[in-house]
């Protein structure tokens, strides 16, 4: 049998996270750091290039400076 | 006889510079193998030791959120971690009951777990490329199951470059050690070959050789000069040897002669049978002195093997001096000598208190022995640390280059020539001192000889 396949390398979790950046850029009460905007575009740049796991990981650092900024 | 063990050596390992080649090959091998062992534990194991310990931690987290909310809340947690996760390197999967996903990035629940609290590591897929992950499963209340893991597939490559690396290090060890034994094998050789070879020489009759030294002063050297010392000292007990043999044969020869020429003369010229009587008497007494001197020589070998030492005990020296100085002063009388005598009414002494007097004996029968008429000589003790005893006289004394040899068995100094005695006396002397741990000393008592017997205090051990 095949080995089991990991489900967060792919555009689809690519737009998700892309999305979930925006929600909470949004929804967050100040303005995030410039960074934020810029590994999200990024992200979603490479992403639409084929290079999903280096966009993954830009919109990764993007969701985790926001958490930084609003600790929830 | 040869050791039943030798049989069972392999024939290589017979050799002891094989020996010391091996043992100097595994001690640096062994060294390898634990810096080896030492910079596994602390690079490859330390990473994975790393990873278990996140993956604890992470399990202990999300057990904590299902405790708390149950499964939307742990769903929640497992979104958000993935969502942070920029190492790209978690793993994570919740099944229901029937192993469906509910949440976690793993496509399906991999068929070889089967066992809960396990750890596992399972090839998994990523897109373009075949990963390992490393996995722990927890089974969770109402039939959910939980995975924790995380993408160790860098960890994987770091271990086998680690172990490409450790593999050729262990070629260059095996070569090293290799090397370094022949070279060791090598130096053991040379540094044996040259006992060895003063060993086969003297075997071979050539007594005079010695072990040369290198002159680096190092244990071989050390070595090559107690070599060197125990022949010396072997050579000097066989020429002692030599010389008391000599002497024997030289010494006894005389009385046995004359004895004989006595025995000869009368059996051919004897008129009556009190001539013959007479021949007799006189070789007989010839004979005895023969006897005498074997007697003699028995005693110092029995003094000297020591035999006695068992029969130790306290005693009273100056009683024993009394009984010599009463003995004695009557001969010192007869011979026109004045007896003088000094010591403590009692001095302790431990020993064999027989061989003590027959070692003052002899002392005082020399100085008599030696002393012109009208002359003194002196027995005094003392006791300090050691008990003391002191002979002087006033005779012609003993050169100071011939005072090391007046000990030795048969010496008989150029003044003794004339004198009646075996050459043992003093022999006898310097046994009974030895045996007790102690010593004679012959100095010059100008003039005269000053005789010092040595005793050590009472060990009683």
């Amino acid at each position: 049998m095949a080995p089991a396949q990991i489900t967060t390398d792919t555009p689809d979790y690519c737009v998700q996270l892309h999305e979930q950046v925006g929600r909470e850029v949004r929804a967050a009460p100040l303005p995030p750091p410039p960074d934020v905007g810029l590994l999200s575009d990024q992200g979603q740049h490479m992403c639409d290039q084929g290079q999903v796991r280096g966009g993954i990981a830009r919109l990764r650092r993007a969701l985790v400076l926001m958490h930084q900024v609003e600790p929830r | 006889m040869r050791p039943a063990s030798r049989h069972r050596t392999p024939r290589l390992l017979r050799s002891a510079g094989v020996r010391f080649a091996v043992l100097y090959a595994a001690l640096f091998g062994a060294s390898a193998l634990a810096l080896a062992v030492f910079l596994w534990w602390a690079t490859a194991g330390l990473l994975d030791r790393q990873t278990d310990a996140a993956i604890r931690a992470d399990v202990q987290g999300l057990v904590e959120q299902w405790e708390g909310g149950g499964v939307k809340a742990l769903v929640g947690t497992i979104r958000e971690r993935l969502a942070e996760n920029v190492d790209d390197d978690a793993i994570y999967l919740l099944v229901d009951a029937a192993f469906d996903p509910i949440a976690g990035n793993l496509s399906r629940w991999p068929p070889d777990i089967t066992m809960d609290q396990q750890w596992f590591e399972l090839p998994i897929e990523r897109p373009g490329l075949r990963s390992l992950a490393r996995i722990h499963r927890y089974d969770l209340p109402g039939g959910f199951h939980l995975l924790v893991g995380r993408d160790v597939q860098v960890r994987a490559q770091l271990r086998s470059l680690l172990t490409d690396a450790l593999l050729s290090a262990f070629i260059v060890v095996l070569v090293l050690g290799i090397a370094g034994a022949l070279v060791m094998r090598g130096v053991f050789r040379r540094a044996l070959a040259a006992v060895s070879e003063t060993a086969t020489a003297i075997s071979a009759g050539d007594l005079a050789r010695r072990v040369p030294l290198s002159g680096r002063a190092d244990e071989f050297d050390r070595l090559a000069e107690t070599i060197n010392d125990m022949l010396e000292r072997i050579g000097r007990l066989m020429d002692g040897v030599r010389q008391v043999s000599n002497a024997i044969a030289h010494d006894l020869r005389t009385p046995i002669t004359r004895a004989r020429t006595r025995l000869e003369d009368a059996a051919l010229h004897a008129r009556s049978e009190a001539d013959l009587r007479a021949a007799i008497e006189r070789a007989q007494a010839d004979l005895d002195g023969v006897v005498a001197v074997f007697q003699a020589l028995l005693r110092i070998a029995e003094i000297e093997a020591g035999t006695r030492r068992a029969a130790f005990a306290p005693f009273d020296l100056a009683p024993l001096l009394t009984d010599l100085a009463e003995l004695y002063g009557a001969v010192a009388e007869e011979r026109g000598l004045r007896l003088t005598l000094d010591w403590q009414p009692s001095l302790s002494a431990f020993g064999d208190r027989e061989m003590v007097q027959q070692a003052v004996a002899n002392l005082l029968d020399n100085a008599l022995k030696f002393s012109p008429r009208g002359g003194c000589v002196g027995l005094t003790a003392r006791a300090g640390g050691a008990v003391h005893v002191e002979v002087a006289d006033q005779g012609p004394g003993i050169p100071e280059a011939e005072r090391r040899r007046a000990p030795e068995r048969f010496y008989r100094g150029e003044a003794a020539r004339h004198t009646p005695g075996s050459g043992l006396g003093l022999a006898l002397v310097q046994a009974v001192a030895q045996l007790h741990g102690g010593s004679l000393t012959l100095t010059d008592n100008s003039p005269g000889l000053l005789a010092v017997l040595t005793l050590p205090a009472q060990t009683g051990t």
